[in-house]
């Protein structure tokens, strides 16, 4: 997904994607099965790489997992990120019924998989296909229903900038101004055309958002 | 080169090449695919290349051909190599 970011990002930025085990032989260790496990791992394994000034932008349970990973941080007094970015995601998570049952056979999972969108007909509709694709997305789902919204919990040191689809029916852009009471700093909903998959479609608009947001918050922070 | 040495450089395969090449027969429908052929440009899509990824997984094992290697050098002989490589199955 963040392949076509590579290039269009201004020099000074460097991209770094995290993609994770349970995908096949990029990465063939078992899958993560509870959220705060996962964002522990990433930060022990990300620890070193994470330099100041860093962002963590996220799209749906990636931005469910940077969200923890910054907690994860917090408790391994690791530097944290000058700016997190949510997109397509709520801080209070989604309702279950809105994501594919992980735990549902192939034909209901399918079903749901494409009214959420996301994944391409042809994929759905080819069982080859999806015996390669459906273990991932299993695992990815069954991740997401481990996340345990706190509603009372303190808010996040680092600003926060909410991103959604118009159109998105599984976490509503008109949901997303909550992360105001999660954040010390919320710089505000930023809404886009489109679905839950915004951003493939609007990747300069949402690298341009990205950039501004990014100019804002390192304003006053001194590059070493 | 002679014609005997040309004909044996085309018909040599390896076990893993040769199981490759039945793969992309079958998913490309060519019959005449050769070492030096690359994935894409004899036909293949980001949906046969699943199909492909699939396939060497049951065949050769889980982790021996990573997504990144096929999309980084599609020939033939380079992903049996790194299916060897690997230690997948044969």
């Amino acid at each position: 997904m963040f392949r076509a970011w590579a290039d269009r990002l201004p020099p000074g930025i460097e991209l770094r994607a995290v993609r994770l085990p349970g995908r096949h032989a990029w990465h063939p260790e078992p899958a993560f099965t509870d959220c705060v496990t996962a964002a522990d791992r990433l930060a022990a394994g990300l620890g070193p790489e994470l330099r100041p000034p860093y962002v963590l932008f996220g799209h749906s349970m990636g931005a469910l997992l940077a969200h923890q990973l910054i907690r994860a941080v917090e408790r391994r007094r690791l530097a944290p990120p000058v700016l997190y970015v949510s997109a397509s995601w709520l801080v209070e998570g989604t309702p279950q019924e809105r994501l594919p049952d992980p735990a549902a056979p192939d034909d209901r999972f399918v079903d749901v998989l494409g009214r959420l969108g996301g994944v391409p007909p042809e994929v759905l509709a080819d069982p080859e296909v999806l015996a390669f694709t459906l273990p991932v997305l299993r695992a990815d789902f069954r991740l997401c229903r481990t996340y345990a919204y706190e509603p009372d919990g303190p808010p996040m040191e680092v600003p926060v900038r909410a991103m959604g689809g118009v159109a998105d029916t599984v976490t509503p852009v008109g949901e997303m101004g909550s992360w105001a009471r999660h954040a010390g700093r919320f710089l505000g909903v930023r809404r886009f055309p489109g679905d839950h998959f915004f951003i493939r479609d609007q990747v300069d608009q949402v690298i341009g958002a990205l950039v501004e947001d990014l100019a804002a918050v390192t304003a006053d922070v001194r590059v070493p | 080169m002679s014609e005997a040495t040309h004909q044996s450089a085309v018909e040599t395969m390896t076990p893993t090449e040769s199981v490759l090449a039945q793969m992309w027969r079958d998913l490309l429908g060519r019959p005449d695919i050769r070492s030096g052929d690359d994935f894409f440009e004899a036909g293949g899509t980001s949906l046969t290349a699943i199909k492909l990824l699939q396939r060497v997984e049951k065949r050769f094992g889980a982790d021996v051909l990573s997504p990144d290697t096929l999309y980084e050098d599609p020939r033939l002989g380079s992903l049996a190599r790194a299916i060897d490589g690997a230690g997948g199955r044969g």
